[in-house]
């Protein structure tokens, strides 16, 4: 692929895909009239174009749809569904590795916060933590016997702080973060 | 079987003038479609379902066949159409409507299917033998690829399938930028603004890589460009 475009080669693709103003288009579409040998490089553009199309089409034709937008509705609502603390900071470690400093943070940050909440003494919660609802930029945590979460800066992420019961009565306060909200 | 809508050119890629501003344009279809994307995106995002189903509509199919063209796997093709939407369905109310629904929508594809490339190169290393059994599977023409052929007519159907197996193996030749340019040129009918909106690079980088794409896919297709094979694009 060393090749390069000369300028009519330039000129010629820009006039097959519609890029050129109308007066150059014109000029072309006479070189066109006039020179075979060029008629021939246009019409060799334009086979080709219909045979990626005619592929294209015979392969998307292979495909259920309405098994495709299943599939998309599912998608969307597991997209729905809570994500665990651990799930989702697997995810970001596994598939976003730019993100390791701020995921360490969030780990760091939990643990922290569990720490302070957790006098000594205090059993490990047993209950499978459920996520709330909301999901405010910075939540404020209810009220602890012993501590107390006066609020936790999520970052550009969200999330929400909440109480798990314990076996032996008391409870932990959990720090929930959720998927990340980004643009793509 | 639908027929792709192409934007820019006409079916045999004469380009429509716009007499008044002396340029080409997208013709009158071109700008009702994106006025009537804008609107389903609206309506999608005020929660209307049905309004997504219908931007699904528009364009699963395409989006299919551009991501094939990149991964080589229907399958996985499959995967990436899904996940697309399904992001799509995620961050569409902050879609503010600065780039058209569609560059964005192909730009979500396309980071997908670039990413599981080059992803599927990585684990190549480790599995060699493996990945070149399989292709060697699909080259003979009984591979994912084309599963299933519908047609009745069994001369169409073979040439078709022929077709398909040499445009694969065509494409294959590409690295997966080329790949990208000339499916998104030629199945989405993308100008080279909006394809270099989509990938993110210059207009004469795609302008490059377009040139490049189609010389290499003539020299390899050249016994289909040469002759008389007459392949129809819809029934």
């Amino acid at each position: 692929m060393t090749t390069q475009p000369s300028a009519q080669d330039e000129t010629l693709q820009r006039f097959f895909d519609g890029d050129l103003p109308s007066e150059e288009a014109a000029r072309v579409q006479r070189q066109l009239d006039e020179d075979p040998d060029l008629a021939e490089r246009y019409a060799r553009l334009t086979r080709l174009s219909r045979l990626v199309r005619a592929a294209a089409e015979e392969m998307a034709d292979q495909v259920s749809y309405n098994e495709l937008y299943a599939r998309v509705q599912r998608g969307i609502e597991a997209e729905k569904q809570p994500r665990g603390l651990l799930a989702t900071l697997k995810e970001l470690l596994v598939h976003r590795p730019q993100v390791w400093v701020p995921a360490a943070g969030a780990v760091a940050m939990t643990a922290a916060v569990l720490l302070t909440v957790l006098g000594p003494g205090d059993e490990q919660p047993t209950a499978t933590p459920q996520p709330p609802q909301a999901a405010p930029e910075t939540a404020t945590a209810a009220p602890s016997s012993d501590s107390e979460i006066v609020a936790v800066d999520f970052g550009h992420r969200t999330g929400t702080v909440f109480e798990v019961s314990g076996v032996g009565g008391g409870s932990t306060p959990v720090v929930w973060i959720n998927d990340t909200s980004d643009g793509k | 079987m639908a027929s792709w809508q192409r934007a820019g050119a006409t079916e045999d890629s004469q380009p429509i003038m716009n007499e008044s501003d002396g340029s080409t344009s997208k013709g009158s279809e071109e700008v009702r479609k994106s006025r009537n994307d804008r609107e389903l995106v609206e309506r999608v995002q005020t929660g209307d379902e049905r309004a997504f189903r219908e931007l699904f509509d528009a364009y699963h199919r395409r989006a299919f066949s551009v991501a094939v063209g990149v991964v080589k796997n229907p399958q996985d093709a499959m995967d990436i159409v899904q996940d697309a939407f399904v992001k799509v369905h995620k961050h569409i109310h902050g879609f503010k409507g600065t780039s058209s629904f569609y560059t964005w929508l192909y730009r979500i594809v396309m980071n997908l299917a670039i990413d599981h490339v080059r992803k599927a190169q990585n684990a190549a290393h480790a599995d060699y033998d493996e990945r070149s059994g399989r292709q060697a599977d699909n080259a003979a023409g009984d591979g994912a690829l084309l599963p299933r052929i519908m047609d009745s007519n069994p001369g169409k159907t073979v040439a078709r399938r022929e077709l398909t197996r040499h445009m694969q193996a065509a494409l294959d030749t590409l690295p997966e930028h080329h790949r990208a340019v000339i499916l998104l040129r030629e199945i989405e009918g993308m100008s080279y603004e909006e394809m270099a909106e989509t990938l993110e690079v210059p207009k004469g980088t795609i302008m490059s890589r377009l040139f490049h794409a189609r010389k290499k896919m003539q020299q390899t297709l050249e016994a289909y460009l040469e002759g008389d094979l007459q392949i129809e694009e819809s029934s």
